[in-house]
């Protein structure tokens, strides 16, 4: 049996992994980088949401 | 295990299979004499005086366990096995935790606030009812308690109108929230595809 704390640290680091590429992708556009927490647009929530489906499917795999 | 009779402390039997050791069903079965101000409790030829805050946990890794109904009768079933359904709602709080933490503690804020709210309602009923029993024969001409009476229902009034508009910011939560379904599906799914290979 696959233990569910493990799965639970691997789906933290599949969400961390996402929050690092979008940072880094998005640094230059955002202004104020203590601006957490802030609204996407439709389209770019829709992307992140993507992104975490992709990185939640490869880093579960390896 | 007399020891921890005795003495009151918790057993806990873990990985238990089907059958179960007859030496302990005296002890599931609760089969206690009373002597006394005392519970004894008889294992083989030793006679213990059972402790009253004594505990007995029995815990198994089998997903669909067959035990005996004198067993399935003295035991409180607890079941701590995951299902797709509530994983995925799991992982759901946890991506919104992680992804929008503001909103997360918003939620959880407001769902202390309506705790809050229902202790303030029924607290103010409780008064109510216990100044209306002693409010004497006339309460019209009880001035003291027609001012009260209108204290509360404007307390009770404005305790409404917050809760609509917690339940509101609640609502929009739930739907932003839902917006993160389908990565908490896909890992839900990845887990239980995991677990089956």
């Amino acid at each position: 049996m696959f233990s569910l704390r493990s799965f639970i640290f691997v789906i933290k680091r599949a969400i961390s992994k996402v929050q690092a590429q979008w940072d880094q992708e998005h640094n230059d556009e955002n202004e104020d980088p203590n601006d957490e927490n802030k609204e996407l647009s439709d389209e770019d929530l829709d992307k992140r949401i993507s992104l975490l489906v992709e990185s939640i499917t490869e880093t579960s795999w390896d | 295990m007399f020891g921890a009779i005795e003495s009151g402390k918790t057993i806990v039997f873990e990985n238990l299979e089907e059958n179960i050791d007859a030496t302990i069903m005296p002890v599931i079965g609760r089969n206690y004499i009373k002597r006394g101000g005392s519970k004894i409790l008889k294992i083989g030829d030793r006679e213990l005086n059972v402790h009253p805050n004594f505990k007995l946990f029995l815990q198994t890794k089998l997903s669909n366990p067959h035990y005996p109904p004198e067993i399935q009768a003295e035991c409180t079933l607890i079941n701590f096995s995951v299902t797709e359904e509530g994983l995925e709602d799991q992982l759901l709080a946890l991506i919104v935790r992680l992804e929008r933490e503001d909103l997360a503690n918003t939620k959880e804020e407001l769902v202390k606030a309506q705790r809050k709210y229902n202790i303030q309602l029924s607290a103010l009923e409780n008064n109510l009812l216990s100044q209306l029993k002693n409010a004497g024969d006339d309460i019209l001409a009880n001035i003291k308690l027609i001012e009260n009476l209108e204290e509360s229902k404007r307390i009770s009034d404005d305790i409404k109108i917050k809760v609509e508009e917690g339940k509101k910011t609640e609502e929009s939560i739930i739907v932003f929230s839902e917006k993160y379904r389908p990565s908490a599906e896909r890992g839900a799914l990845i887990f239980f595809l995991m677990n089956e290979l």
